[in-house]
């Protein structure tokens, strides 16, 4: 993933878009309804899907689009694809884009696999030679082999998705674009798909794709966006954004239940304790990342041996208290956590006025980059986990560059060659 | 100007689409595209036994003087009614990828234009047959099928594009081809309408007559196939102008209604 550019070519401008939809209280189309009504068409609700929306998408970048069902993720991408028209504002595009919109590409249902590609194809301005060349791989991608002849209104929906995605990757945009077309693919299919957008990414593509799907947004975008009610309400950091639409989430989770008279005001999980929550029968009161000497530390070296030190006080009676830390990637990924529990490390009743600190000590065989650690203390009775005091991201730190190596922890492992000859 | 420059990059999906169409139109058919030639070939045995035997029009060759005024209306019919539904009946389209709207209803046309073109191949094997020397004054007819598809093609971008807001224009449209098709000289002489009482006695009868830009199209088809004389100019100069004015007025009205094809299709 690419690191946060502002000298990036700017691929795609979105400028103060707005797109507004005419929710009809009764729809008048045809011309008796129209004649009916005197000309007049019938009442009206105005909705903005979307509400002033700017935003510059740069070169080579992976963007996430997150939000609420109907908070205009897929109207966005359709005025980007200049589906649709904007009542005021402008979209200004660099290069080709290629959309996988809901449901898929635009294909016909009476043609077959194979006329749809060439169909595609011409939409998109490629020369007849070019598709040619490539309808090997559409098919290879697709493994369609069989069904290519077939019209397209036989295959199922996975089939019909494979297909869409094995043009739009086929085609070699400039810029593609993805809503969350990926879940009907079977398992294989997704993972193939991922690591085509992983290629692509390496290839200095500008991706944009909607998900509901945290974790591949956490995983697969450089920046994500998060749209409520036809606005951007907060852009950057993928693992901050997803956090903030959670919150956004149990806010508004919150304010339903109110309003629903199911919980009163004063217990919800509101925005402000989001990071932070629990029942509050203990509370986290220090904590510390300190390397072998003792002194707290920010940076660290692969392989230094670090503590998490927290220390904990206790308001009220804890059964079954345990302790535990976990490691976040920046991508938001759990790279490891533990706990008092898993380690046999029991802790024995604690009461109002009770204090503790616990220690995790570990060998930070980490690759370079930013982590995170969350804390917790939960009481863990009967087998059921009741959060006392939770701390998202708590701690944060980065590791300098170690050896080279794929993936994000170092299992140091030896190598040995043997050269015949 | 710009709009017509997009048309020309995009001009390997407008083949495409066209050649979809007449994919589609006969996938299931036994005889296929034999269709588009046996259709004018049935209907012309009907109206020649309707016409000329039952109410004995007296005609000279009445069934090829029917075909050359019903070939070109089958073309400004089929291709209608198919360019009508065409930006409708393509919304899965429209909803998921940017192409100029405008190539939907084009593609119905080059469709139809394709079918026309192949039937007046037969026309002229049976002009030959009946020993018309219909190829004296040939060279004009391709100056009259450009003006005819013009003229389609103004009307099925308007058609096309109001189709999408009401969608009771293509009945409507279905309608008014079967009234205009009794409103033009196809099946009769248009002297015949000319000399007839009410149309000598209220001229302006005969001014709405004359409106349907089909009647000076048709008559030029029959004077240079069945006649053997060169059409007449003033009727074509009319048509000409006719043509253009519908042209720039379906391109216009498909332009203001196609931003929100997208939210109705
Ligand atoms: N053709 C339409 N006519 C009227 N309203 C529409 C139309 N298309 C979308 N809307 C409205 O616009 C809003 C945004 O829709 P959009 O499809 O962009 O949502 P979304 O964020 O993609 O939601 P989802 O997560 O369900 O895909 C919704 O409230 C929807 O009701
Ligand atoms: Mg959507």
């Amino acid at each position: 993933m690419s690191q946060p550019n502002s000298q990036e070519a700017t691929v795609i401008k979105v400028d103060h878009v707005k797109k507004k939809y005419l929710l009809y209280h009764e729809r008048h189309d045809s011309l008796k309804d129209l004649v009916l009504s005197g000309g007049r068409r019938a009442s009206y609700e105005v909705l903005w899907a979307l509400n002033d929306v700017s935003y510059e998408f740069k070169k080579g970048r992976t963007y996430g689009l997150i939000g609420e069902n109907g908070c205009g993720k897929s109207t966005l991408l359709k005025a980007i694809a200049n589906i649709l028209r904007p009542e005021s504002g402008t979209v200004t595009v660099n290069g080709r884009i290629s959309a996988l919109l809901e449901l898929g590409a635009g294909f016909h249902l009476d043609l077959s696999g194979r006329e749809n590609i060439f169909l595609n194809g011409a939409i998109l301005r490629l020369p007849r030679e070019e598709i040619e060349a490539r309808f090997d791989d559409m098919v290879a991608f697709s493994e369609l082999e069989e069904f290519i002849d077939m019209p397209v209104k036989s295959y199922s929906s996975g089939m019909y998705m494979r297909l869409a995605f094995a043009i739009a990757v086929n085609v070699d945009p400039d810029i593609l674009l993805i809503d969350e077309v990926l879940a009907v693919g079977d398992v294989a299919f997704q993972r193939r798909c991922f690591r085509r957008i992983k290629e692509y990414q390496a290839a200095g593509k500008t991706i944009i794709f909607v998900s509901h799907d945290a974790n591949a947004v956490k995983d697969l975008c450089d920046e994500a966006i998060l749209l409520d009610h036809g606005k951007i309400v907060a852009s950057g950091q993928p693992m901050n954004i997803v956090s903030a639409y959670f919150e956004l989430l149990s806010k508004k989770e919150a304010a339903r239940r109110i309003k629903s008279g199911e919980e009163s005001a004063d217990h919800d999980l509101s925005a402000a304790k989001q990071k932070r929550y629990g029942f509050g029968a203990a509370t986290i009161k220090e904590y510390s990342l300190v390397n072998a000497a003792g002194e707290p530390v920010k940076s660290i070296k692969s392989g230094d041996k670090v503590q998490v030190r927290v220390k904990i006080d206790f308001n009220d009676v804890i059964p079954n208290p345990v302790v535990g830390m976990t490691i976040h990637s920046a991508t938001g990924l759990d790279v490891y956590g533990t706990n008092t529990s898993y380690n046999n490390t029991p802790i024995s009743v604690k009461r109002a006025g009770d204090t503790i600190q616990a220690e995790f000590t570990w060998d930070a065989w980490l690759r370079e980059g930013n982590y995170s650690i969350s804390l917790g203390i939960v009481d863990l009775t009967d087998g059921t986990v009741t959060p006392a005091d939770r701390w998202v991201d708590a701690i944060t730190f980065d590791v300098a560059a170690g050896r080279e190596m794929l993936g994000l922890i170092d299992l140091r492992a030896d190598v040995a060659v043997t050269e015949n000859g | 100007m710009s709009k017509l420059r997009e048309l020309y990059e995009y001009r390997d999906l407008i083949w495409t689409l066209s050649v979809k169409e007449l994919k589609v139109q006969y996938r299931n058919s036994v005889l296929g595209f034999l269709w588009s030639l046996l259709n004018p070939l049935l209907m012309m045995v009907i109206f020649s036994f309707v016409f000329a035997y039952v109410f004995k029009f007296g005609i000279k060759d009445f069934p090829v003087f029917l075909l050359c005024g019903l070939l070109p209306w089958n073309f400004f019919n089929t291709a209608l009614t198919t360019a009508t539904g065409s930006v409708v009946g393509n919304g899965a389209l429209i909803k998921k990828v940017y192409f100029p709207r405008e190539i939907l209803p084009l593609a119905s046309v080059l469709a139809n234009l394709f079918n026309f073109l192949l039937s007046l191949v037969v026309l002229f094997i049976f002009l030959a047959f009946y020993g018309y020397h219909f190829w004296v004054w040939l060279f004009i007819l391709p100056f009259i099928i450009i003006v005819e598809t013009l003229c389609v093609t103004g009307l099925a971008l308007l058609l096309a594009g109001l189709n999408v807001y009401f969608r009771d224009i293509q009945y409507i449209v279905g309608v008014a081809l079967m009234a205009l098709f009794y409103a033009t000289p196809i099946i009769y002489n248009i002297e015949r309408v000319q000399t007839s009482y009410w149309m000598t006695h209220y001229p302006w009868l005969m001014t709405i007559y004359n409106l349907n830009p089909m009647t000076p199209i048709v008559n030029a088809y029959r004077s240079i196939l069945y006649s053997v004389q060169p059409p007449s100019w003033s009727s074509i100069l009319y048509s000409l102008a006719i043509t253009a004015f519908v042209l720039v007025l379906g391109f216009v009205v498909f332009r203001r209604l196609e931003p929100a094809f997208a939210d109705e299709v």
